[in-house]
């Protein structure tokens, strides 16, 4: 039994009641459409986002900001998507979880990353040493296969055209993924470089909602990035990267910074619709079903780009249902998959995803996020779902 | 073309235009009424009867009812699949583009449009499943129960589970809808209550946001069928296909144990809402009348432009008896504004009965329409004297006697008695606020007070207004809309003047069009609204605010207790029906309702009628009322005034008494349910023309055979022999749903003889068993559901007579069969007599 004190204007409803209309937290019609929506159901635990809204409307700010809750909550705003007052709950816990109060429930996961990340450049505290080292190494591979020595991985080329970011775990547990994007930008034949000063497209100020760290680790990017002098910067497939890097920058750094940003995918998607490369739809001779990553669907509005890669390197792309505006979360967004203690709630917030994967029917499934495509890899584990998950940049390498 | 006559067009034939196209045929106007569709009837014509044993007041099957009549109208052209497709102003009015097969050109003094509205499509958002059979809307609900086909649709053991999702493309700013579509609660309550009685272990969840629990009637039917069902605050916006044999599946909350979980329904029925019918848009503009956001029309007191004027839901969501009084009261609109002669008002004197604000409205109203007023005000209100109006303070009406046009009204006055002669009487007697009740307040109670004093305390000197005010609604029975109205925009006054308002409830009335706006208004300025889950309790204030209110949430963890800060609780107080008005409804042999307010639920006299013709009912007296609701019902019995006083609403096949044969029993007198039976000198009962509805149960009554009518009975008793089956059928009911039993149903009609009847009870016994005598097997006498019977009584009368007939003779059940039905149930109309000519008719 607690007591709580109802709040006029506290300071958190105040910075969440800023517009003319929606995400004004103020207006919440306490319809109860977002409870029912959140993935996370019949199991222990989850949000229950009407609840975390209501204590941000009604000025409950320590409640909030100490409850678990806004930690599990995925941040994927399926809830909030169908919201009659366009109030949008990522906004809502990014705002709560930057509150100085709700400081000690960050995971340690995360506190640590972002340790890193700020001191090193790195989340996983990669130095320049380590990545040239790795780098190195990979390339000794690559020569191997191919003795053409721009198939080889360059670094720190001045006057590259793109500047692929990868994300960390292409530079641990998963470099054949990196060497596959080294294989793709071979085939696009423009000259590539990545950056030994910077090595990571991730962002983990945006999961804590803190606004200055995600600015300064943007700025790491940003830095780096005019100072190779590059034209484009390429992201590897990250939803929250995407978000940040792609969607938010501008705004989040108050210029316009001196390159473009564009995804893996999008990219690949460019060069094979203007014929730099050619794609074969039969090396994947079965449907493949996509997953929707939260950040780049429902987030960033890109729904079609990644599908039509896909069609052009599987024989059919299935949709899982619902879809696009409304799919549904993997499971592992908004920093759970990043805090190595959540693997039993994700099995929880997973399991929707898992029934529609299950409903669907293929055995393959893509995607276009690296996070998600750990926690949709976990999934067909504990679920017995017997599916093959790629990215769908991946596949499109496999398809050269 | 006849040019001398006055021409109006109607534009659509639902509810709304009928009524005006009736109201207007009876003043001689030559109405053309246009329809695009191959039938009259609109959208309430589409709406199933929601009957369970007895009516549940949804008014549908009166629209049947107006599209058989519409044929009877003597200067109304209906012209069926048609548009207007050319638009010009003339001189003496409009000149008309009429398509359909061919063109017709005609002139016209006055437009009315009622083109109605549509229907919200689920299929519009994605996340409703609605492609799936386990997921429906209410309007597909009211097939399958015109069909009489619930049982096929869901499986046939155990309960079936059946959810009511509400607000289905209503209250959703982000689709361009934040309007409250006002009527599906109440198509959803009486929907559930009906698949309650069809089967009565379906296990019913309604989810709803605020049920919009309003209205004459309704809030009981609520209490009838709360404990039934689970009632959930909150609507599910997602449905979760079926995987396996448990169904589709919606995500509920479980706040207890902390989870969020799954319930499994067999069926999930969409409350859809009501949105504009956007085709019409470029008519509208053609026209140049003015359209909201929503696309709606922006009637002014239902003109929206010269000599155009906007009814029904074409100007916003309203419900089937709304659309009606809209209609009418819109005819008498065009009838001013054609400049027709009022027939010497002068002449009639309207008895206006109650003070207060409903009945001095009602008295200036008809002042102005050139009646004569008595005013008979039981208290002592100090409204100013009105020039055409004879008030009578503290009087008590003591009695009332006469007909139509001529009633006898007497009354006491602190001892001394009055009386009047009337042609007419408004009752306008208001109701009571409930003193608020202190208990479980103190020792705070002087932090507490109730929104009337409220108001009088602090008219204006907001200085003066403590900073911080909860005002608390639904304390001890439910909020009234009126009180959330008066609520809420006070709430807004103060916190402009910079006080924190919080504002706790159960549930949010958004009455009108705008009253959604208004809430989403005062949420944006900052008035905190809480979901009350307990009482509140009152302690002493901890440092901010004088005192401190504790209350759990219904959208907060249940562990949590939430203190309310605050200086001041404002209790709004609750209204509740006058103590008077069951002495006022004896005298004027009228009913009250469940709740205790004047007037039956009936639909067939409401809104604001009576079974007793010139006895008519306005304001909280007999219904819950706004200003709004006031100001409609004053001008829709204006308009049943002005139609009564010419002479339109004729006696429809009256009875008379043949005196040589009476034995002045005074039997028809009682039995009589219009009260048109007067007596002459001592002991000659008459029966008044203007008074009589024709429904015959004065003819049944008699004991003498004294009273006939001038069309006896058609068909019956006659010497011809009849067929096997018989079936007496009320000409309001049964009988109408008969004859729109579909063509190729026809063949059931071997063997059957289908008599209409004005009313069951007009069937006296001798009636009921003579085509046995005729070589008839079966009769089934098919009546009005209980409550729908326009002669009150009828339906009650029969089937005591029935029971009567078989006990006295021997005849069973399964011979002579007693079943009711409303005018909307053709299907169940050809079921029953399937099953009467299948020998199963009991
Ligand atoms: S996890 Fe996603 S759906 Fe659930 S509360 Fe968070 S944002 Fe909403
Ligand atoms: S969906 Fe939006 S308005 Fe409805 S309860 Fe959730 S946050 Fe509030
Ligand atoms: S009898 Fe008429 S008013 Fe009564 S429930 Fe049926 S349709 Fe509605
Ligand atoms: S609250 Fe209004 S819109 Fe919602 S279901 Fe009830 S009547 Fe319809
Ligand atoms: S026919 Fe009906 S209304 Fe007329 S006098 Fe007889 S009982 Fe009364």
């Amino acid at each position: 039994m607690s007591h709580t004190s109802l709040v006029f204007n506290s300071p958190f409803f105040d910075t969440l009641n800023q517009k003319e209309r929606d995400d004004n937290i103020a207006e919440c019609l306490t319809c109860g459409i977002c409870v029912s929506r959140c993935t996370w159901y019949d199991g222990e635990g989850g949000p229950n986002p009407r609840q975390m809204v209501r204590m941000a409307q009604l000025g409950l700010d320590d409640l909030l900001a100490q409850n678990p809750m806004i930690w599990d909550c995925m941040v994927c705003n399926h809830c909030t998507e169908a919201c009659p007052m366009g109030i949008t709950m990522g906004e809502v816990i990014r705002k709560a979880r930057s509150l100085k109060m709700a400081e000690d429930l960050i995971p340690q996961d995360i506190r640590d990353g972002i340790k890193r990340r700020l001191e090193t450049g790195d989340v996983n505290g990669f130095t320049k040493t380590d990545f040239i080292e790795t780098i190195d190494w990979l390339n000794e591979e690559i020569k191997d296969e191919n003795d053409d020595p721009k198939a080889l991985i360059p670094y720190d080329q001045q006057g590259a055209r793109y500047l692929y970011l990868p994300n960390p775990r292409e530079l641990g547990m998963n470099v054949m993924h990196l060497t596959a994007m080294a294989r793709l930008f071979y085939a696009f034949g423009e000259p590539w470089t990545m950056s030994s000063r910077h090595t990571d497209v991730t962002n983990w100020g945006y999961f804590i909602g803190d606004d200055d760290i995600t600015r300064t680790m943007a700025l790491q990017v940003v830095e780096a990035a005019e100072d190779l002098g590059i034209k484009t910067l390429v992201l590897s497939e990250c939803g929250h990267a995407f978000v940040v890097l792609r969607k938010l920058l501008h705004e989040l750094i108050g210029r316009k910074p001196g390159f473009n940003v564009m995804s893996i995918v999008e990219l690949t998607l460019e060069m094979a619709e203007k014929g730099a490369i050619k794609l074969n739809r039969e090396t994947h001779p079965y449907p493949i079903i996509y997953h929707d990553p939260c950040n780049l669907g429902r987030k960033s509005g890109v729904f079609e780009v990644p599908r039509r890669l896909l069609s052009m390197v599987c024989r059919e792309v299935v949709e899982l249902h619902p879809n696009r505006q409304n799919a549904v979360c993997c499971g592992g967004g908004g920093g759970l998959l990043q805090d190595s203690t959540s693997l039993k709630k994700r099995m929880i917030s997973g399991k929707a995803k898992a029934d529609q994967i299950r409903v669907a029917g293929a055995k393959h499934v893509a995607t276009a996020c690296l996070s998600c495509h750990r926690q949709l890899t976990e999934l067909s584990k504990e679920y017995k779902l017997e599916v093959k998950v790629d990215t769908v940049a991946a596949l499109a390498e496999e398809a050269l | 073309m006849e040019n001398r006559s006055h021409n109006v067009l109607i534009i659509g034939g639902g509810v709304a235009g009928m009524t005006a196209a009736k109201v207007l045929d009876g003043f001689g106007v030559h109405v053309h009424l246009i329809e695009k569709t191959d039938h009259l009837g609109g959208k309430a014509l589409d709406w199933a009867c929601m009957a369970t044993d007895t009516c549940q007041y949804c008014s549908a099957c009166l629209c049947a009812e107006l599209v058989n009549q519409m044929k009877l109208l003597d200067n109304a052209k209906v012209y069926l699949d048609s548009a207007v497709t050319g638009f010009k102003p003339i001189d003496s009015g409009y000149q008309v583009t009429i398509q359909n097969k061919r063109q017709t050109v005609i002139h016209v003094q006055a437009v009315l449009i009622a083109t109605g509205l549509k229907i919200f499509d689920p299929s519009e958002v994605d996340f409703y499943e609605y492609n799936h059979a386990g997921v429906m809307t209410t309007a597909e609900l009211n097939e399958i129960f015109k069909e009489e086909r619930l049982k096929d649709i869901l499986p046939e053991t155990g309960s079936p589970r059946i959810a009511f999702i509400q607000c289905v493309g209503s209250r959703n700013r982000e689709l361009g809808l934040d309007y409250c579509s006002q009527v599906c609660c109440k198509v959803a309550i009486r929907q559930a209550t009906k698949v309650l009685h069809q089967i009565p272990n379906a296990s019913i969840t309604f989810f709803h946001i605020d049920l919009q629990n309003f209205g004459k009637i309704f809030r009981t039917q609520v209490g009838n069928i709360d404990h039934r069902i689970k009632m959930v605050q909150g609507i599910p916006a997602r449905i979760l296909p079926s995987t396996d044999q448990e169904g589709l599946a919606v995500i509920q909350e479980d706040p207890e144990n902390k989870k969020r979980t799954a319930l499994h329904f067999d069926k999930i029925i969409l409350a859809v809402g009501m949105r504009a019918d956007h085709d019409n848009l470029r008519l509208f503009k053609d026209m140049e009348l003015p359209v909201d956001e929503w696309g709606f029309l922006m009637a002014e007191n239902s003109s929206v432009g010269k000599g155009i004027y906007a009814i029904g839901t074409v100007t916003g969501p309203t419900d089937i008896l709304t659309s009606c009084e809209q209609g009418k009261k819109a005819a008498l609109n065009i009838i001013k504004g054609l400049d027709m002669e009022p027939p010497e008002p002068k002449k009639y004197t309207i008895a206006v009965i109650g003070g207060g604000r409903d009945g001095y409205k009602t008295a200036a109203a008809m002042v102005q329409e050139g009646y004569s007023v008595v005013l008979l005000d039981e208290d002592n209100h100090d409204a100013p004297d009105h020039e055409g109006i004879t008030t009578f303070r503290k009087s008590r009406l003591t009695g009332v006697s006469g007909v139509f046009g001529d009633f006898h009204i007497s009354a006491k006055n602190e001892g001394h008695k009055w009386d009047a002669d009337v042609s007419a009487m408004i009752i306008a007697s208001g109701s009571r606020k409930k003193p608020l009740s202190r208990d479980g307040f103190e020792p705070f109670e002087n932090s507490v007070m109730t929104f009337s004093d409220f108001v009088q305390k602090y008219p204006n000197n907001h200085d003066q207004i403590p900073a911080n005010i909860t005002f608390l609604l639904d304390h001890e029975a439910p909020e009234w809309k009126a009180n959330a109205g008066e609520v809420l925009s006070k709430a807004m006054t103060l916190q402009k003047q910079g006080k924190y308002v919080t504002i706790i409830m159960k549930k949010m009335l958004v009455n009108g069009l705008n009253g959604q706006r208004k809430y989403d208004q005062a949420r944006k300025a900052g008035i905190q609204f809480l979901r009350a889950a307990s009482s509140p309790r009152i302690t002493a204030g901890k440092g901010k605010g004088t005192i401190n209110i504790q209350i759990k949430e219904t959208t907060l963890p249940p562990e949590i207790t939430l203190d309310i800060p605050c200086d001041l609780l404002v209790v709004p107080e609750m209204i509740q029906p006058s103590p008077e008005n069951k002495r006022l409804a004896g005298i004027l042999g009228q009913m009250i309702d469940e709740e205790g307010f004047l007037q039956s639920p009936n639909t067939r006299h409401r809104l604001t009628g009576s079974p007793r013709r010139g006895v008519f009912f306005t304001g909280s007296c007999h219904d819950e009322t706004d200003d709004q609701d006031l100001d409609l019902e004053i001008d829709s019995i204006k308009a049943s005034l002005r139609s009564l006083f010419s002479g339109h609403i004729q006696a429809d096949n009256p009875a008379t008494i043949h005196e040589a044969k009476c034995a002045r029993c005074l039997t028809c007198l009682r039995a009589c349910p219009h009260g048109a039976i007067i007596l002459r000198g001592q002991f000659q009962p008459i029966i008044v023309e203007e008074a009589c509805f024709g429904c015959g149960v004065c003819v049944s009554a008699c004991p003498s055979n004294a009273i006939s009518q001038q069309d006896e009975k058609k068909g019956i008793n006659s010497d011809h022999p009849m067929s096997k089956v018989v079936v007496f059928a009320c000409e309001r009911s049964a009988y109408l749903a008969e004859m729109s039993i579909k063509g190729e149903k026809a063949g059931y009609k071997e063997d059957v003889q289908v008599i209409p009847v004005r009313c069951a009870s007009s069937l006296d016994i001798r009636s009921i068993l003579d085509p046995f005598l005729k070589g008839a097997e079966k009769v089934l006498v098919a009546a009005c559901h209980e409550g729908n019977c326009r002669s009150m009584v009828g339906t009650r009368l029969a089937d005591t007579r029935i029971k009567l007939a078989r006990r006295n003779t021997g005849i069973t059940e399964s011979e002579l069969a007693f079943r009711t039905i409303a005018a909307n149930e053709p299907e169940k109309m050809f079921q029953l007599i399937h099953l009467a000519k299948s020998g199963k008719a009991g």
